[in-house]
């Protein structure tokens, strides 16, 4: 199985070659490979249809479980097959619908990616590299909505597809990755298996909210529905081949895969039966509201996947055989729809090709023109109004079969399905029949029969729906049974007749077609009278999407404004707070009574006594501190600054560190005089901050300063072993001195002596080339333009 | 002091890189100062061909170091991503000086030559990032990390003649400083708490404090968090992240580029060698795994609020460098998912993101590089508009790396990311997984603009004036950079089994004495090697 997805990918690189070299043959050139890749995996049709199932292992990222693993079973052959099989027909068909496009070899790339992709998807056993070909697919498939990128809706739409699709993505992964470590294996085929541990893990619920949002968001359930009819900008074969059989199917058949490992719990039944009834409705009342042939299918295909989505979810109720049927029906329903809506967007596309005209309303009277497309039109029509003997009759009866079937809530669910039936039959009617019947309409283009790769692919898919219809066991059967065994988790047994006998599905079906007739002749008067209630798509979900949009817009906004001003002193400021806030914070959390205990054993006046130095200097340093503070002049500032240095170098001394306090007394006076001497070249000392600014100042460094001491008092208040104890008892013995100030300078810390002299003649160094820096001359500066230029450019 | 010497040997041969580099670039002959960038990269090649030579397995058993193998990984990473750097750097410094001599117009002046000293300063760097490597006291890691740091503020103000190239430079220098006081600050507090300044020493008295106190003491904790919050500087997090998108923006796209891969990776190494001292196991009590809770709390905001602030910022900019100065915040937010997490997948998740940042970001910054508009570097979103026109390497470049940098599987980015995010939700730190997934989300915001502009939309009118810069190098290193972020994942098990080598061994010692003590009843003495050192 991987050969036909390398295949695929292969292929895609090759595609804008070969769109080069084979120039009008380049449909039916690139046909060839999704062909192979059809018959490929069709070899293993006898296998799966007697029940077995095939996995094949490469490896790749082992330490994740990352597996390039493959699994057939009968739902994977099912989509493998129509995206294989459909895809086929797509790129023949459109070799020729975009003849004399430039663009054709980049498209031709991105759909074979896409193509290679969504095979990936569906055989892939390793639930991660699902995942990444789940994504492929969104990526690959934002380039293909974007193909008309001058356009501005395009643009949007497809930005807005890939947000939608994949925000719920990263959702999704998160929910396989819990999935996985929850099953304790990435293998789908494991997984299904452990149906009992994943219901009662404490993650299960976390779990199942995740990949409904992946697989609601991707196959477009209510409330997102809304990104997938603006993805119509799509060039048609495009839609025809997203919409019918792969991208929006993607989100099914994850839920019908894992409908064994997760399913049979309320929460699992009650949400796929709400939303994907609430899917249906909306899509199929939305369907009929709309005048652009692709609009209308585009909702239609909503629909369509609300169906299977409630379907997945009633394949879980309680009655045996209401869930027996809801198997069954989905299998039948998904083979139905990808043939009769594959076949509509094919024609509508050579409607829009031959006339120039989208909306459904100016069009009649084709059939003359254009009868081949007629017919392929008619064929799915039928299929999809559920008449008898297509095999979109099958996939109707079924379903309203299991709603029948079903015992509780029997009365909605079946009322649910008899309406969306209905609001089907006119929607084949306005696609199937509006067009071509009645009298011929003037359009922009004067039409003709389209040319062979076009009428061929729709066709043969139209005439697919009647022949499956008319040859139910030897046909359908074999692929729908393991289809329906995959999605139950159980072998199942299935029969296919088209005749019942007369019972209520069968009522409701004729109901439902006599009244979707004279619901179409009336269309026009309906339309009238629902139009009022088009306002309640300005309240719909995509207002939220634009909110949420446009709030994350403000909020970063604002953050720019705040944080990021361009000035240094703001983030420092920020920067000090956000670091003393950190470690306060943390501070707190710590035990640090011990160090306020400590406070309450000293005794003012002996304390006082014994470090009177000490408190001397510090007082010192403090005025310092002030001085540097508030002085006028940066002379007096770092004058206070030095003040500060030397006496922190006494507390050294005081406290038994000479040579540390030797060192710091050279730097320090080092410091001074580079400060001087920097200082010096500088303009006169502004004030630049206001009063509130200042206060603002001070709270920032009194909170550092607070910090700072708390971390001091941490500190001394651990026992250390000092040092200087160390150097008092050994320094005659090791050094042979008895100057231990000496004797650790040149004897102990030799090594340090030595890099701190350097230090000293590297500064010193800078001292000297500070001194005889000088402001270029302006005749200097005449003489080199370079520099003088280098400036300008700067400004 | 011989067996520390061997392992220096990378660093040594970048050493005599510097003298050569340094008299090549004031040489009288143009050939030779042109052949500086040529040089640079020999001798990082050297560098890092030497490194699996050098670090056989019995003198990595003997070395006396925390992490003995992880230099193994990381010179020949930095080293391969550094040429690309390189690469870059070609015709950056100079250009029109050395265009004026070659004409004629000017003499040549020793003086007013920078090539060699700007390449000089490259190699220091990246010899402080080896350095780290070899780390095994607080003073050499100190010096390491000022090593990397300390070039790269004189390469941005160098990096091209303007005043915003001065300006940022200024800021970086002063908002490292001070971060480089901090982080000091914390080192002396972790002395103050073990008493030890050697990284091996510190990591046994930590577990000797937690075997006999249930805890590491108050001063550890208080200096390991000083220390995490400065070094968090050298890797753009938050709170010290704000020099990031002036600095990068005044930079030249070269440079900034290498702002982004070598300080950050030099501070993920420091971190991990700081973290690895404490370790990852037995903090919060019996049987269980993580640092110490306060650490733990700590880069659990650092790394929340990085990749938020990182993200939210990049949306409205208008400048692809700042939006790639963000972007790189961001990525380091998700990096410290990683370090909470720990040994096996977070710290290997750490080692292989840093190699997939280095080269995806470098390839989106090579775009930016290899472009220009009358000599000046090409700086907001609309100069990509429609890329793919006049030259479609670079549209498809910048889309590669903008994708991987989104993470869209199966690019290289992608697998960093599931390493990282993998390791997190298996330590139990769900929350921060789903707030860096909820980034990830909003991050795309920014990237797809980067991913789309340049393929799908018309080209602007100021997209029209854009060239090719002179050299072709920089062009040369963004496509090197794509092929490597689309063929690298088919590798994806080659190189995680690297960085699981480099980190092997790495905290046996402390989850043993730890372990060992856990064990044994309470009363019984602690390890006699502890109790001889006490």
């Amino acid at each position: 199985m991987l050969i036909a997805v390398l295949l695929l990918f292969a292929l895609a690189l090759a595609a804008p070659l070969i769109d080069r070299a084979a120039g009008r043959w380049t449909g039916a050139v690139l046909a060839l490979g999704p062909l192979a890749a059809f018959l490929i995996i069709a070899r293993w049709l006898p296998d799966v249809a007697a029940g077995e199932t095939i996995t094949q292992v490469h490896a790749w990222a082992d330490a994740l479980d990352i597996r390039l693993s493959f699994y057939l079973d009968g739902l994977s052959l099912m989509f493998a097959l129509l995206i294989s099989g459909i895809g086929t027909l797509i790129v023949f068909y459109a070799g020729t619908y975009l003849e004399g496009d430039p663009r054709r070899g980049r498209f031709y790339a991105w759909l074979l990616i896409f193509m290679a992709s969504m095979l990936g998807l569906v055989l892939a056993d390793n639930i991660i590299s699902m995942f990444i070909f789940w994504e492929l697919t969104s990526v690959s498939s934002y380039f293909l909505i974007g193909y008309d990128h001058h356009r501005e809706s395009a643009r949007k739409s497809a930005l807005q597809a890939m947000l939608v699709t994949g925000g719920g993505g990263l959702a999704l992964l998160a929910g396989l990755i819990m999935l996985g470590v929850a099953a304790g294996s990435m293998e789908v085929s494991q997984i299904i298996n452990e149906g009992e541990v994943l219901r009662e893990h404490a993650w299960y619920l976390p779990i199942v909210i995740l990949v409904f949002a992946g697989c609601f968001t991707k196959s477009a359930q209510f409330p997102f529905h809304f990104w997938l009819p603006n993805a119509m900008e799509a060039p048609t074969p495009v839609s025809a081949y997203l919409h019918s059989s792969t991208m929006v199917k993607a989100g099914v058949y994850l839920l019908a895969r894992l409908n064994p490992a997760l399913g049979a719990t309320d929460v699992w039944l009650y949400t796929l039966v709400i939303f994907g009834g609430v899917t249906m409705l909306v899509g199929a009342y939305l369907a009929i509201r709309q005048v652009y042939l692709k609009k209308i299918l585009a909702y239609s295909t909503v629909s369509a996947l609300g169906v299977l989505v409630f379907l997945t979810g009633l394949s879980n109720v309680d009655s045996p055989e209401a869930a027996q049927y809801a198997g069954k029906a989905f299998a039948v329903f998904l083979l139905a729809h990808a043939l009769y809506k594959a076949t509509l967007f094919l024609v509508a596309g050579t409607i829009t090709h031959e006339t120039g005209e989208k909306d459904v309303t100016k069009l009649g009277g084709l059939r003359r023109k254009m009868p081949l497309t007629a017919l392929a039109a008619a064929l799915a029509g039928a299929s999809m109004a559920g008449l008898p003997p297509f095999f979109g009759f099958l996939g109707k009866e079924l379903l309203l079969d299991t709603t029948v079937k079903n015992p509780d809530w029997m009365l909605p669910l079946t009322i649910a399905a008899g309406v969306a039936g209905f609001l089907f039959v006119i929607v084949a009617l306005l696609i199937a029949v509006k067009p071509f019947w009645g009298a011929l309409k003037e359009t922009a283009q004067h039409p003709h029969e389209a040319p062979f790769a076009m009428w061929f692919g729709p066709a043969l898919l139209g005439s697919l729906s009647l022949l499956f219809g008319l040859f139910l066991n030897p046909l359908a059967r074999p692929i729908i049974e393991p289809t329906a065994s995959a999605v139950m988790g159980v072998p199942q047994e299935v029969k296919l007749a088209l005749w019942h006998g007369i019972n209520l599905p069968l009522m409701i079906s004729v109901a439902a077609v006599v009244l979707g007739i004279l619901a179409f002749l009336g269309l026009p008067i309906i339309s009238r009278i629902l139009k009022p209630f088009d306002a309640l798509n300005r309240i719909g979900p995509e207002r939220g999407y634009y909110a949420l949009f446009n709030g994350t817009l403000k909020l970063a906004s604002f953050q720019t404004r705040l944080l990021q001003s361009g000035y240094l002193r703001v983030y420092l400021f920020i920067t000090i707070t956000m670091s003393v806030g950190l470690i306060g914070w943390q501070i707190l959390q710590l035990d640090v009574l011990p160090i306020v205990d400590q406070f309450r054993e000293i005794e003012v006046v002996p304390f006082v006594i014994e470090n009177l130095y000490t408190l001397i200097v510090a007082a010192l340093i403090l005025i310092g501190t002030f001085g540097a503070v508030h002085s006028r002049s940066r002379l007096s500032a770092i004058a206070s600054l030095g003040v500060v240095g030397y006496g922190v170098a006494l507390i050294y001394i005081i406290h038994g560190a000479p040579d540390l306090a030797i060192t710091q007394f050279l730097i320090e006076t080092l410091t001074v005089i580079l400060f001087v001497l920097v200082f010096y070249h500088l303009p006169q000392f502004p004030r630049i901050s206001s009063v509130p600014a200042r206060v603002r100042d001070l709270v920032v460094s009194v909170a550092a300063g607070v910090m700072m001491t708390v971390l001091v008092l941490i500190a001394t208040n651990l026992e250390t072993e000092k040092i200087s104890d160390y150097f008092a008892e050994n320094s005659y013995e090791l050094g042979q001195g008895r100057n231990i100030v000496n004797v650790i300078l040149v004897d102990f810390r030799s090594m340090d002596t030595l890099g701190e002299i350097v230090v000293l003649v590297i500064a010193a160094v800078g001292v000297l080339a500070l001194l005889k820096l000088k402001p270029p001359r302006e005749q200097e500066r005449k003489n080199n333009p370079h520099e003088a230029d280098g400036r300008e450019e700067a400004s | 002091m011989i067996e520390k010497l061997w392992f220096l040997i990378p660093e040594i041969i970048l050493f005599i890189g510097v003298c050569v580099v340094s008299i090549m670039g004031l040489s009288h002959h143009r050939t030779w100062r042109s052949a500086v960038p040529g040089a640079t990269i020999v001798f990082l090649i050297a560098a890092a061909l030497a490194t699996p030579f050098l670090y056989t397995p019995e003198k990595m058993e003997a070395a006396e170091l925390l992490m003995p193998r992880v230099g193994w990984y990381f010179k020949v990473i930095v080293g391969f991503v550094s040429v690309l750097l390189a690469l870059m750097c070609i015709g950056l410094i100079d250009r029109r000086y050395e265009a004026e001599v070659k004409a004629g117009r000017a003499s040549f002046d020793p003086m007013r030559v920078n090539r060699g000293e700007f390449f000089i300063f490259f190699l220091l760097s990246v010899m402080g990032v080896n350095l780290i490597c070899s780390a095994n006291d607080l003073i050499w890691l100190f010096l390491a990390l000022e090593l990397v740091s300390l070039p790269t503020y004189v390469m941005v103000a160098m990096s091209r003649p303007s005043r915003k190239a001065q300006e940022a430079a200024v800021k970086y220098f002063f908002l490292g400083a001070m971060a480089t006081g901090v982080f000091l600050y914390g080192f002396a507090l972790l002395y103050g708490s073990t008493g030890t300044i050697v990284l091996t020493e510190m990591r046994d008295v930590f577990a000797a404090q937690v075997a006999e106190e249930g805890g590491v003491n108050l001063l550890g904790i208080v200096g390991m968090i000083v220390s995490l919050l400065g070094v968090a500087y050298k890797i753009a997090a938050a709170p010290m992240h704000f020099y990031v998108a002036d600095v990068y923006e005044g930079a030249a796209s070269a440079v900034s580029a290498f702002l982004a891969f070598v300080p950050k990776a030099a501070g993920f190494l420091g971190m991990i060698l700081l973290l690895g001292t404490m370790g990852w196991a037995g903090h919060a009590g019996e049987g269980s795994t993580g640092l110490p809770m306060p650490i733990v709390t700590t880069l659990w905001m650092i790394a929340a609020i990085t990749m938020t602030l990182g993200n939210v910022g990049a949306l409205l900019q208008t400048s692809v460098k700042r939006m790639l100065a963000y972007s790189s915040v961001a990525h380091s937010g998700y990096m410290v998912i990683g370090l909470i997490a720990g040994p096996g997948l977070g710290i290997n998740g750490v080692l292989f993101y840093l190699t997939a940042y280095g080269i995806m970001n470098t390839a989106a910054f090579a775009v930016l590089a290899g472009l220009e508009r009358k000599k000046a570097e090409i700086e907001t979103v609309d100069d990509l508009a429609g890329l793919r026109f006049k030259h479609p390497s670079m549209a498809i470049v910048m889309a590669i790396s903008a994708a991987s940098l989104l993470g869209v599987p199966p690019l290289l980015g992608f697998m960093g990311k599931l390493y990282i995010f993998v390791g997190g939700v298996e330590t139990g730190h769900i929350p921060l997984v789903i707030i860096a997934g909820l980034n990830s989300a909003i991050s795309a915001g920014y990237y797809l603009y980067l991913i789309g502009l340049p393929i799908l939309s018309q080209p602007s009118p100021q997209a029209e004036t854009i060239t090719t810069g002179e050299a072709r190098w920089p062009r040369l290193a963004g496509v090197i950079g794509a092929v490597l972020i689309i063929v690298l994942p088919v590798f994806t098990n080659y190189l995680y089994d690297a960085t699981e080598r480099s980190t092997e061994g790495y905290l046996d010692e402390q989850a043993r004495q730890i372990g060992a003590t856990d064990a044994d009843e309470p009363d019984e003495p602690p390890d006699p090697a502890l109790a001889t050192r006490e």
